[in-house]
């Protein structure tokens, strides 16, 4: 019988699985390091370990996904394919050119990213649609057969196309690609409005290239992996997650590789969700702290923010992702004073190579985890279980020469405000997703987890008056968040409907009817079943005359007056909590549509555990830690997760060490482990 | 007081003014302030130093300078009360850089005391005058730039005074935008407010007034540090030309000696011409957003905009001249006097950080197109900056086509342009051969195409370095000129002037816009032959100019 469900997630570093046992409910967890030459090999071998590990044959698993970095990476390294640009004509420097402005104000040496095409490889067409889709200047067939003769001769591996208003028109980009299939079968193709029918030429182009640039790489990377899994003896083929918090299948990743550039931050995003939804919170702010950043993701009645734009490495893309906010805050952010005598905590990073001061590298800078060693919150002798020694003197000297002495300060008192200060920008990231849209934070569960995350959260909770949940396995969550999610697929049309026309409501349904059945044939396409697909619709909308959208989900239903109405409130009341007015005497305007398909995937059962009654729990060792609320270093109980059964509580001062994290109590904290493995971590005065 | 205190407060109140600009570039109506991000917003103390200060505009460096003085002169620090809002536009009064820049600010009260002020300030699209867009080099006063306003009451502890708001908006062109953008403005400052009293609630206004000093301090050693580690002591001086005065075909000179001593630096503008008889004067304000700008940018592009960064820094502006200008002097199109002004303080202060060079550079071109849309009647001001190429720099060639100085706005989408405009842009392309030959070279200019389609459209452009290219240096060559040509490769054929105001064009003419180039830095012949074939490969050099200036 097949149930085992096995969630991967491919990270720079080190690759970690989850294997949940549906039969009886047994979760194994796995970590080996990434093979960044040979992508697909550490997936491969940590699936053999793993299954290994559950003493369960391949032919019992029914569901593998995988949280990939893989495209990331590329664009990232610029280890795309030879790409080639067609445009019409007297736009092939619109790649180039993009909206005009410098990447920083004030530096004027720093460079702008470096363009994905050359402007050798960017071909023009004569073609020309007007903003009302008509047909202005017919598409010269004879420029478009040259242009594949001089890519092809340049050596182009994939061809990008995007031609002015094709959201209005696709006419053209469908012409052009279908000479291009003809003439170069063997290359890759990605059209503008296929990809992302929507207006602003300049984000829409961008986007296209880059997902020209990823194709063959993705498809290769992609068939290669299913092809390994298929190997082993995996019966089922595997699902590849993507940034909007959704599951794919390989073939229909591979031609959108734009949505797969946040599949991890996706998978920590699911998980947090999973594991606190379990213990009955679905409203969260998940706190994701690893060794140079720290990702933020508000998550509302069960759903994550999304959003539809980001900047990548200076490069606008326009898909469906995860809304999560990045800020260098990281175990490894570097402390300094600036040239006035200012502490500042990153947002560089020492990484994992010289590491923090004590890791032991020679002229290593002092680092958020070196003032956590020394104010005795992290273990004084060895991270991760062990497989790292660390040295405390280390950590005291680095402090000492580049921040106390300068200062003015005592060691501790330089490691305290270095805490303090790097929890402020996590605290205004926090604010940043929350209170600067209009949300409390106090109403929403702060969610922590990679390695750092559990350590600070505590603290950063305070500030914003949380409480605070940190799942059980907070360092393989990403992988287990993979487990979670249903099979998604995002589609968009830019069209502009005032909502007060008499003909609105007849030609919003017309529009979203279109996307319905662009959904359900790309799902037969790529051979999935449509049985059980739930439909979600939204619209980006503007009063007239704004230029900036707000989305508004669009209810159930035949569309007709009533359901424009509601539409309207509905964008009244999101401007209305975003920037504190509406105007409901203004028309509002329509302008991009959206659908998400989901098809539900069955979710894993967790285990409950029984709460058992309040036994004794004893302390592993005790460890001098200095907490600022008492001023003073004092001897702190130092607990290990393991030990902690459900329904066992803690009071503050208290340390709970696990293999990939710890936790920090505070003296004004206590914390409590429930039947889902959650530890839940909360202020006594709340 | 716990750790760190005095970094925590400072840190949140910075966080406080982006948040505020992002709300208000989030909320406003015109696309000035949405695309091109033309705003700033600041907290100033209850003595008026600013001590933080958002913006993606650095005109709006200095927006904040004279703000809180002008405003106590009318309205006595005792006599202002929660709930009042202050609206003013005047450069001559509140200090902003010409009319279009309108500021809303409100007084912060904890506690019934007046502990700070919270200021937005936005570009408003139109706010009268005799020209679409209300900016215009031609104008002979600032009578003709529109309506002159000094602080008023725009609310009254929390009433709207809507006879001062009709009186504002029944002079714009462009009421609705307007209409929304004070409210934009108006919850920014709330905004402000709301983080100022939160930051009050939590430290207590001791802790947060001393916070205040120590980072007003910190700020300035930072800068009198990066100043003596950067700059090399001595007086250096530089000087450039504006094509015209916009009236008259005369050039106008710019100048600044610069003396460095230590940790300070002072700019004399001495050098410079008399204030001018038209719209291109840069009011004092801008000439020291322009400063800011400069030393920032060459000596610590990273720090905080507050008044510590104002002090070590001394300007010699001489009232009557075209960096102080006396009112009624006009000064809507002191932007790109400001351009070439800021290329002149970075020769000079290149000559004092040898690791900091670079030529002078191509500045933007402005257009504004305007008239009756019969397709979707109404009346259309397409208001837009096209940006040239940056000058080369020490250490590689100047970028292409991008926005420089004192300006870095965005350009609007051509398929929102065309959406909303009887316009239809042709072509967007670079300029081969634009970009100054040398060692590195210049960044290339840009061509656009715009194709009229509307009867009764007027134009009106304003730009600089058609007639004195941007100088090449060392022995790098000057970038192209920019231009403007009407109807180009047809009989009709005809290059317009530099500035004008409101030309009428006929429906289905073509207007190209050639925006300069940046001036190449060092001698062509030592160029490499590498650099030489790549450029030419791609285009932006033609094989006949790398044979005739890369010899």
């Amino acid at each position: 019988m097949k149930s085992m469900r096995i969630g991967i997630d491919v990270g720079g570093t080190f690759t970690d699985l989850f294997l949940l046992d549906e039969a009886d409910g047994r979760a194994f967890r796995h970590k080996l390091p990434s093979t960044p030459g040979d992508p697909y090999k550490a997936p491969i071998q940590g699936l053999r370990e793993i299954l290994r590990a559950a003493d369960a044959q391949p032919g019992e698993v029914k569901f593998v996904g995988l949280g990939t970095t893989v495209a990331t990476n590329a664009l990232l390294e610029r280890k795309g394919a030879v790409t080639g640009l067609i445009t019409t004509a007297g736009f092939r420097d619109l790649l180039e050119l993009g909206r005009q402005r410098r990447p920083h104000v004030y530096d004027l040496f720093m460079r702008k990213p470096q363009v994905l095409v050359r402007r050798e490889l960017r071909f023009e067409v004569r073609e020309r649609i007007g903003p009302d889709g008509s047909i202005l200047t017919a598409l010269d067939e004879n420029d478009v057969a040259d242009a594949l003769d001089r890519l092809d001769a340049l050596g182009a591996t994939s061809i990008a196309i995007c031609l002015l208003h094709s959201y209005a028109n696709p006419v053209h980009e469908d012409r052009v690609v279908e000479i291009a299939r003809a003439r170069c079968p063997h290359v890759s193709v990605t059209s503008s409005h296929d990809l992302i029918p929507e207006f602003r030429e300049y984000e829409r182009l961008s986007s296209t290239v880059v997902n020209a640039y990823l194709m063959p790489v993705m498809t290769q990377y992609l068939t290669r992996f299913s092809d390994e899994v298929s190997a082993l003896g995996i019966p089922e083929t595997p699902f590849v997650m993507s940034s909007g918090g959704g599951v794919a299948n390989p073939a229909l990743a591979a031609q959108r590789p734009i949505d797969l550039l946040l599949s991890g931050p996706s998978g920590g995003v699911s998980g947090a969700l999973f594991q606190a939804r379990a213990s009955g919170y679905p409203n969260i702010i998940t706190f994701d702290m690893g060794g140079t950043s720290t990702d933020v993701c508000l998550i509302q009645n069960g759903r994550a923010e999304i959003t539809h734009g980001r900047v990548i490495d200076g490069l606008p893309i326009r898909s469906t992702a995860v809304d999560v906010h990045t800020v260098g805050a990281g175990g490894s952010s570097i402390a300094w004073l600036d040239a006035g005598g200012f502490l500042r905590c990153g947002p560089q990073s020492a990484g994992a190579n010289p590491g923090p001061a004590c890791y032991g590298a020679a002229g290593a800078k002092p680092t958020v985890t070196d003032a956590n060693v020394v104010l005795g919150r992290l273990n004084q002798e060895y991270l991760l279980g062990g497989a790292l020694r660390i040295d405390a003197e280390r950590s005291h000297r680095a402090i000492e020469e580049a921040i106390a002495k300068p200062k003015g300060l005592r060691i501790h008192e330089a490691a305290a405000a270095m805490l303090a200060i790097s929890n402020t920008n996590i605290a205004q990231a926090i604010r940043f997703v929350s209170v600067e849209r209009g949300i409390d934070p106090s109403e929403f569960m702060l969610v922590a987890f990679g390695g750092a995350g559990p350590l600070h959260a505590a603290d950063v909770a305070r500030e914003l008056k949380m409480t605070v949940l940190v799942p059980p396995g907070p360092g393989v969550l990403c992988a287990m968040g993979v487990l979670t999610k249903d099979i998604q697929l995002d589609l968009s049309q830019t069209r502009l409907v005032r909502s007060r026309e008499a003909s609105a409501a007849a030609e919003v349904s017309r529009i979203l009817a279109d996307l319905e059945q662009r959904g359900v044939e790309a799902l037969a396409r790529n051979q999935i079943s449509t049985d059980g697909i739930v439909i979600e619709r939204t619209v980006d909308a503007r009063y007239v005359g704004q230029n900036f959208e707000l989305p508004v989900a669009v209810g159930p239903g035949a569309i007709d007056a009533a359901m424009l109405r509601a539409i309207g409130e509905g964008f009244n009341a999101a401007h209305k909590r975003l920037y504190g007015y509406d105007q409901p005497a203004k028309e509002v305007e329509l302008v991009t549509f959206r659908l998400q398909v989901l098809l539900p995937v069955p979710k894993p059962d967790l285990a409950k555990h029984g709460t058992h009654a309040q036994q004794a729990l004893a302390p592993r060792a005790e460890r001098r830690t200095f907490f600022e609320s008492l001023g003073a270093f004092v001897s702190c109980p130092v607990y290990e997760r393991s030990d902690l059964a459900p329904g066992m509580t803690i009071s503050g001062p208290a340390i709970v060490e696990q293999m990939d994290t710890t936790t920090v109590v505070p003296p004004d904290f206590g914390a409590r482990a429930d039947e889902w493995g959650n530890l839940i971590v909360k202020a006594n005065q709340a | 007081m716990s750790y760190g205190q005095a970094e925590i407060i400072a840190s949140a109140l910075e966080s406080a003014a982006w948040e505020m600009c992002a709300s208000l570039i989030r909320t406003a109506y015109s696309p000035n302030i949405k695309e091109r991000a033309d705003c700033s917003t600041a907290l100033c103390d209850a003595q008026g130093r600013t001590f933080a200060l958002a913006t993606y505009g650095p005109a709006h460096l200095g927006s904040t300078l004279r703000l809180v003085p002008a405003l106590y002169k009318r309205f006595p620090r005792e006599t202002m009360r929660p709930g009042d809002v202050f609206f003013a536009n005047d450069p001559y009064i509140v200090g902003v850089t010409h009319l279009n820049d309108c500021t809303v600010a409100t007084p912060i009260f904890v506690d019934g005391k007046l502990v700070a002020f919270a200021a937005a300030v936005a570009h408003h699209s139109d706010v009268g005058g005799r020209v679409p867009g209300s900016e215009s080099g031609d104008c002979t006063s600032i009578y003709q730039e529109g309506i002159r306003i000094p602080p008023v009451k725009l609310f009254s502890e929390g009433t709207l005074r809507a006879d001062v708001l009709e009186l504002f908006l029944l002079n714009s062109r462009q009421p609705h935008f307007s209409e929304g953008d004070i409210y934009a403005q108006l919850a920014a400052a709330t905004t402000g407010i709301q983080r100022v009293q939160e930051m009050h609630a939590r430290y207590g206004g001791e802790a947060v007034a001393r916070s205040i000093d120590e980072m007003l301090d910190a700020t300035e050693r930072r800068i009198r540090s990066f100043i003596r580690d950067n700059l090399r002591d001595g007086t250096y001086s530089a000087r450039d030309w504006l094509d015209e005065d916009g009236i008259h075909d005369e050039p106008v000179k710019l100048a600044a000696t610069v003396t460095v001593r230590g940790d300070t630096v002072k700019f004399d503008f001495s050098d410079c011409a008399a204030q001018l008889g038209t719209g291109k004067n840069i009011p004092y304000t801008h000439t020291m957003a322009t400063v800011y700008f400069c030393l920032k940018a060459m000596v610590d592009p990273n720090a905080s905009i507050n008044e510590g960064l104002y002090r070590p820094i001394e300007v010699i502006a001489p009232e009557g001249s075209i960096v102080n200008p006396r009112p009624p002097g006009g000064v809507s199109s002191r932007n790109l006097t400001s351009m070439i002004l800021a290329d002149v303080m970075i020769d000079a202060l290149g000559q004092a950080a040898p690791n900091r060079v670079m030529a002078a550079g191509g500045p933007y071109q402005g257009i504004i197109l305007a008239g009756p849309d019969p397709v979707r009647n109404r009346y259309f001001v397409d208001y837009e900056n096209f940006a040239g190429g940056q000058g080369a720099r020490c250490d590689g060639d100047g970028t292409d086509v991008i926005q420089l100085h004192m300006t870095n706005t965005s350009n609007l989408p051509i398929e929102v342009m065309e959406i909303e405009f009887p316009i239809r842009v042709e072509r967007y392309e670079i300029i081969p051969d634009s970009g100054g030959a040398g060692r590195y070279r210049g960044g290339c200019g840009v061509c656009r195409d715009l194709r009229v389609l509307g009867s009764d459209t007027v134009l009106s452009v304003r730009s600089a370095r058609q007639r004195f290219p941007a100088a090449g240096k060392n022995g790098g060559l000057p970038g192209s000129a920019g231009a403007y040509v009407l109807n180009p490769g047809t009989a009709g054929e005809k290059k317009l002037h530099s500035t004008f105001s409101e030309m009428p064009l006929r429906e289905g003419d073509l207007l190209r816009i050639l925006t300069p180039g940046g001036g190449g830095l060092g001698k062509p012949a030592d160029r490499t032959r590498a650099e030489i074939e790549a450029d030419v490969r791609e285009g932006k050099v033609t094989s006949e100019a790398a044979r005739e200036l890369y010899k």
